[in-house]
């Protein structure tokens, strides 16, 4: 026997899960969220576990609205269950449309079945692939910046960060304030890119608070006596077993310069090129994604987090990567679709249109934040050696990439390459490497489309939760190949 | 400098915890990467190459931080895992083993 299913699972406690399941619980909804860390939170806010006790734990204005939403949803015991990685999202019976969530929690395999879903999966930092960076020390400098927040651990004793994005301010004055050294902060794009910002001055108004915050960094860096350099790019991390330093070259017309390299040493190296969607469940689940320029894959949607399949909805980064603010307003409005699609609270046009507003304007912020911050594939172009590694986990270097793509001419896709040379195979599936890929398809002229097929498991299970799930029925093998997935049903 | 911060952060007293046999202090609440990390581990496997590889997105994403739980005999779960270390909370009497995952 299955346990009656809950109204709606929410995917991810993180600013937008949070924000939807409070706006739910306001209307008496029984919502159950599900997220993989040990608090909730996620990645912006990275809350440190309760025998970790920090005075002022994380200050500045950026971080207001998403502590806001934390605190209202501890007060209101949201039902949260932390711990757990969720797998894949099924349809067991399509007559009745309800879902299956399966999740894998303290090693075990369980089920959650919900009328409704919202997924609210959050983002990925953007991998870079330059020769090195597999070393121990090389980090995404979010990876860093969580060590940091949750844990109040600085990674090393020098650090340098580089890369195009301003999210680099903001990790440097947390590490300074953290009384770490930092050697550098070199970004790719030149300074003159920052007034950028100016040509769409309303756009500079609604960012005024993160604006506000990277000039505080800006100062901070300079009384510390940090290089800041701008037109500076990592081409190269060196180290025997561990990272001993970086090679860093002046960027010009966006290509670095590797004739005019200089050494750096540190033992700890964070880059930040900008984020992707993560946006593999709700695409195993079914979801048609769009693929982004530059890589990634936003979740379609109405504008209001109704996805292309009955009862799924999407809010947060998963739909485009706008930062934590927008997306709290997309988990309300998606938490209002859900509302109306059950006939729960009819009146809600002019609660709808406020959201609408506020989301626009915080789109119209981080559309000006992309521009500032996207360097042009020709910039990543220029840090791929043949023998810089592409896939991390099943150690799949450049080289042989482009030379299985130039042997095999039928190879048309990412999903070809991944089968004939590995990429994408390993616990990671492909988070890390499916930018580099598509970069690579894009040099030979082929369109890397829908990347990588998200399959379920979309995380790395233990086999025994596979099947394990003492609350529902089995799923069929039937189900796991084909069920979601657009292209066999 | 001490890796951990110590201005405004209060934590429980240190156990201590082994890996590969040597002890490491560790406290209440923290991740066994941030433990290795605190104790200058940074190397945590071996690739295909024989390269060293350690933690790198610190969320859980990218499996790079894979190592070998044994849990204290007291430990409510008692079986040996591969586990994520930057997911998985320090427990008193834990052994870690850093190597190869293949």
């Amino acid at each position: 026997m299955s346990e009656a299913p809950i109204d709606v699972a929410v995917i991810g406690a993180g600013p937008a899960g949070m924000a939807a399941a409070l706006r739910l619980c306001d209307e008496g909804v029984a919502v159950t969220v599900l997220d993989e860390q040990l608090q909730m939170g996620g990645q912006i806010l990275r809350q440190p576990p309760r025998a970790i006790r920090v005075r002022d734990w994380l200050p500045g204005r950026i971080y207001d609205d998403p502590k806001d939403v934390l605190r209202r949803a501890q007060q209101v015991g949201l039902d949260v269950r932390t711990g757990s990685t969720v797998w894949g999202i099924f349809v067991p019976d399509r007559r009745t449309p309800v879902f299956d969530v399966r999740f894998v929690r303290d090693g075990m395999g369980h089920s959650l079945r919900a009328r409704r879903v919202i997924v609210a999966s959050g983002c990925i930092e953007q991998a870079v692939a330059f020769p090195g960076w597999q070393l121990p020390g090389v980090m995404p400098a979010g990876g860093l910046q969580a060590l940091l927040k949750s844990q109040q651990v600085i990674a090393g004793e020098r650090i340098v960060l580089a890369g195009s994005h301003p999210l680099l301010l903001v990790v440097a004055q947390q590490l300074l304030t953290a009384g770490a050294r930092l050697e550098a902060v070199l970004f790719a794009q030149p300074w003159p890119q920052a007034l950028a910002l100016a040509r769409d001055p309303l756009a500079l108004m609604y960012g005024v608070g993160a604006l506000r915050h990277a000039a505080s960094a800006m100062l901070e860096l300079r009384r510390h006596r940090v290089s800041v350099r701008f037109g500076a790019a990592v081409v190269e991390a060196y180290g025997e077993q561990r990272l001993e330093g970086i090679r860093w070259a002046p960027v010009r017309h966006a290509v670095p310069q590797h004739a005019e390299s200089r050494e750096l040493p540190c033992d700890v190296f964070g880059f930040c090129f900008g984020f992707l969607p993560a946006s593999e469940l709700a695409r195993q689940a079914g979801a048609r994604a769009i693929a982004l320029p530059h890589g990634g894959h936003a979740i379609h949607h109405d504008g209001a987090g109704r996805t292309d399949v009955a009862g799924l909805y999407v809010a947060g980064e998963p739909t485009g990567v706008k930062g934590a603010n927008a997306a709290i307003v997309e988990g309300q409005l998606a938490a209002m679709s859900v509302l109306e699609d059950a006939g729960r609270s009819p009146r809600l046009a002019l609660e709808r249109r406020r959201a609408a507003r506020r989301l626009r304007r915080h789109q119209r912020f981080s559309r000006q934040l992309a521009m500032l911050s996207t360097m042009p594939d020709r910039f990543f172009d220029a840090l791929l050696t043949d023998d810089t590694l592409v896939c991390r986990c099943e150690d799949v270097d450049c080289g042989p990439l482009r030379r299985a793509l130039a042997a095999n001419p039928l190879v048309r896709d990412a999903n070809a390459l991944k089968l004939l040379a590995r990429p994408g195979m390993g616990l990671c599936q492909g988070r890390y490497c499916e930018i580099t890929v598509a970069r690579l398809l894009r040099q030979t002229g082929i369109d890397p489309g829908a990347g990588f097929r998200p399959r379920p498991p979309v995380r790395p299970v233990p086999v025994h939760a596979l099947c394990d799930a003492p609350s529902a029925e089995a799923i069929r093998w039937d189900d796991l190949h084909s069920v979601n997935d657009p292209e066999h049903r | 400098m001490s890796p951990r911060v110590t201005d405004g952060v209060e934590r429980d007293e240190p156990f201590v915890v082994t890996v590969n046999g040597r002890e490491v202090a560790a406290h209440a609440g923290e991740s066994v990467a941030a433990v290795l990390i605190a104790a200058g581990l940074t190397a945590l496997r071996r690739d295909a190459r024989g390269r060293s590889r350690g933690a790198f997105c610190n969320m859980g994403t990218c499996h790079e931080c894979i190592v070998r739980i044994e849990y204290a005999a007291s430990s409510a779960s008692p079986r040996p895992a591969w586990v994520r270390a930057c997911m998985t909370p320090v427990q008193p009497g834990m052994r870690v083993h850093l190597g190869d995952i293949r």
